[in-house]
């Protein structure tokens, strides 16, 4: 059997109450497929018993075990320890963008806060229907299936630098009650959700997507939140005024405008505030004419638009239903 | 000499953001025997931000139009395009068209007030795929006249070539096909634990200092492992991580200078182009580092 070594970060407070951190190495003789999660209940209880990490289901259900492992966050009882070994090493650390309490545990505390924020139940209201059928489900059965283990909020790029964020997890949650015909509040729920923090401070670096272990795409709710906010009207802030810029130059030229995109984001004054950064640019020849090239089938771009915006067509309901694993 | 029907997109234009990443990748080309046939009348990908109004489909639908007259004017030919995000919306467009039969039929219902339909069969590759899989990393080793060696460099791949499709047969986690890329100029890849992180680029108009936050984590991550240059696939990584370093110094009393350039620009300079081929007269951070290659 193959010998692996477990780099574990530890945290621990120290007399003054502060927690400092190091690593420690241990190793141990395993088959390939044990889990992460086995591993460090053997070495604990062979090794060191004051190694400290959350656990309860075994099954990618409960979600507690989630872990930094070897540099992404995972579920421990759901990851072979063969698929995530470095040259025999691999590094455990607790998730980020969360304060950490001791070891691998950190406190789940502020990561929960956000999910009440976008109120995860049902609400009364004018926009509650009184029929469910099959199909309003497909399109959340995605987004249903999030246990709420918050490896996309460890790993989430926005997380790093800004604490206002919701996250990936809870907006998806927050999709859910959108899509919910059942739901009184859609609209009140959309204009929340497009306020400074919300659904337009995505990056959309799809990361929450390749870290979820259950395959929820947050990603994609949230690109279906913006359009939905948008399409209520919600459309009075930098994120959407980008968006609009973007489809107006489709419409307009067909193309995209890089020379005015900046100024209808942000305004004029704000293009002033980054006039610096222009002027780099033109010095290097990277200022491309306020009159872009055009394409000769604008038209044929224009009478497209006019139909799609005349007829909508909704491509999210006919969004492939989800297995789940 | 080997043909491709090109989408070059809006960046790559002439005096665009990414006018040195053209320039120096049909330098590239020309070098490699390569032609790119561009699309006549091609119009923008809509990206990844262009879903206000009417829901999903009109995005789906720019790109279907370009599917469609690439295939009327060069048959059902690969489409290659150079920037990482119209790569990534004309993926996402050609297998939900071929995959998703009702997006196909709706498309169809939006291309036919042009005159045009289209029915799948496009394969839509990124250069960096073409060279890997129809050259391959010998023909690429091949070409290299002076080794750019001792040059330390750190492969910056960005999320738009990583996630969720990613270069073919590249590891969303750890991608080496940049490093590889790097070590065959003749230059050193270094370590670099970004190389996935994402720049922020969608938000450096909206949220300027988070996004300025997060380049400069990118940036002193180079420099901790002691990269002179960062090279990238990705044209708004290239933008982002290289004309913010000015903004980034102001913000948070940094330090940074650090070149960022194209991998085509490195192949270029590698295999014997001009500084002028290889377009480094266009970076906004001088990339003298690499002057004595040139």
């Amino acid at each position: 059997m193959p010998v692996y070594t477990f780099r574990i970060q530890r945290n621990q407070k120290n007399g003054q109450g502060v927690l400092e951190s190091r690593y420690q190495e241990y190793t141990l003789e395993l088959p390939e497929t044990t889990t992460v999660l086995n591993a460090l209940e053997e070495l604990k209880a062979d090794q060191d018993g004051t190694i400290t990490f959350r656990q309860s289901c075994r099954s990618a259900i409960c979600g507690s075990c989630a872990m930094k492992i070897s540099g992404r966050t995972r579920l421990a009882c759901k990851t072979h320890v063969e698929t995530v070994a470095r040259n025999g090493v691999i590094e455990l650390a607790p998730m980020a963008n969360q304060p950490v309490l001791k070891d691998l545990v950190v406190d789940i505390g502020p990561f929960f806060r956000k999910v009440h924020q976008i109120k995860p139940y049902l609400e009364e209201g004018p926009e509650k229907a009184a029929s469910v059928d099959r199909t309003s489900y497909d399109q959340v059965n995605h987004v249903t299936q999030c246990i709420m283990c918050g490896c996309c909020y460890s790993d989430c790029t926005m997380k790093e630098v800004s604490d206002e964020f919701i996250g990936p997890a809870a907006l998806a949650k927050a999709f859910r009650f959108v899509s919910d015909p059942r739901e009184g509040q859609k609209t009140a729920r959309l204009q929340e959700l497009s306020e400074a923090g919300g659904v337009w401070s995505c990056t959309r670096c799809a990361m929450c997507i390749d870290s979820c272990p259950k395959d929820v795409k947050p990603m994609e709710a949230i690109v279906k939140l913006r359009t939905r906010g948008m399409e209520k009207g919600f459309v009075d802030g930098p994120g959407p005024r980008h968006a609009l810029a973007f489809h107006q130059d489709i419409q307009k030229w067909g193309d995209l405008n890089e020379f005015t995109l900046l100024q209808r984001t942000v305004g004029i004054l704000g293009s002033i505030a980054e006039l610096g950064t222009a002027f780099h640019l033109l010095k290097r020849g990277k200022i491309p004419s306020p009159f872009p090239h055009q394409a000769k089938g604008v038209e044929q771009l224009r009478t497209i638009y006019q139909l799609l915006e005349k007829n909508p067509i909704d491509v999210e309901t006919k969004a492939k239903e989800v297995v789940p694993e | 000499m080997k043909e491709y029907t090109f989408f070059p997109g809006c960046s790559s234009e002439k005096n665009a953001s990414a006018a040195n990443m053209e320039h120096s990748v049909q330098a590239m080309c020309k070098i490699l025997g390569i032609q790119l046939n561009e699309i006549d009348d091609w119009n923008c990908c809509s990206a990844s931000i262009g879903y206000a109004g009417g829901g999903q489909l009109p995005r789906l639908s720019m790109s279907a139009r370009n599917f469609a007259l690439a295939q009327q004017q060069r048959g059902m030919t690969d489409l290659v395009a150079t920037c990482a995000a119209c790569w990534l919306a004309m993926r996402e467009a050609a297998e939900r068209i071929e995959h998703e039969p009702e997006v196909r039929a709706d498309v169809n219902v939006a291309l036919k007030e042009a005159n045009l339909s289209y029915e799948g069969g496009i394969k839509t590759r990124h250069l960096v795929e073409v060279l890997i899989e129809d050259f391959g990393w010998d023909a690429l080793r091949a070409k290299v006249k002076k080794p750019l060696t001792g040059l330390k460099v750190a492969g910056y791949v960005g999320c738009q070539t990583n996630r969720p499709f990613g270069i073919a047969g590249e590891s969303f986690e750890n991608p080496l096909y940049l490093d590889k890329m790097i070590e065959a100029t003749g230059a050193t890849a270094v370590p670099y634990p970004k190389k996935v992180a994402c720049c922020g680029g969608a938000l450096m108009f909206t949220e300027v200092e988070k996004s300025c936050a997060l380049v400069r984590d990118l940036l002193q991550c180079a420099v901790d492992n002691g990269a002179e240059v960062i090279v990238t696939p990705c044209p708004v990584c290239q933008l982002n991580v290289e004309v913010y370093q000015g903004k980034i110094n102001q913000l948070f009393g940094t330090n940074f200078n650090i070149p960022v350039v194209y991998y085509s620009q490195l192949f270029v300079l590698s295999w014997g182009g001009s500084w002028e081929d290889a377009a480094l007269n266009q970076q906004v951070v001088p990339a003298e580092v690499l002057r004595r290659f040139a």
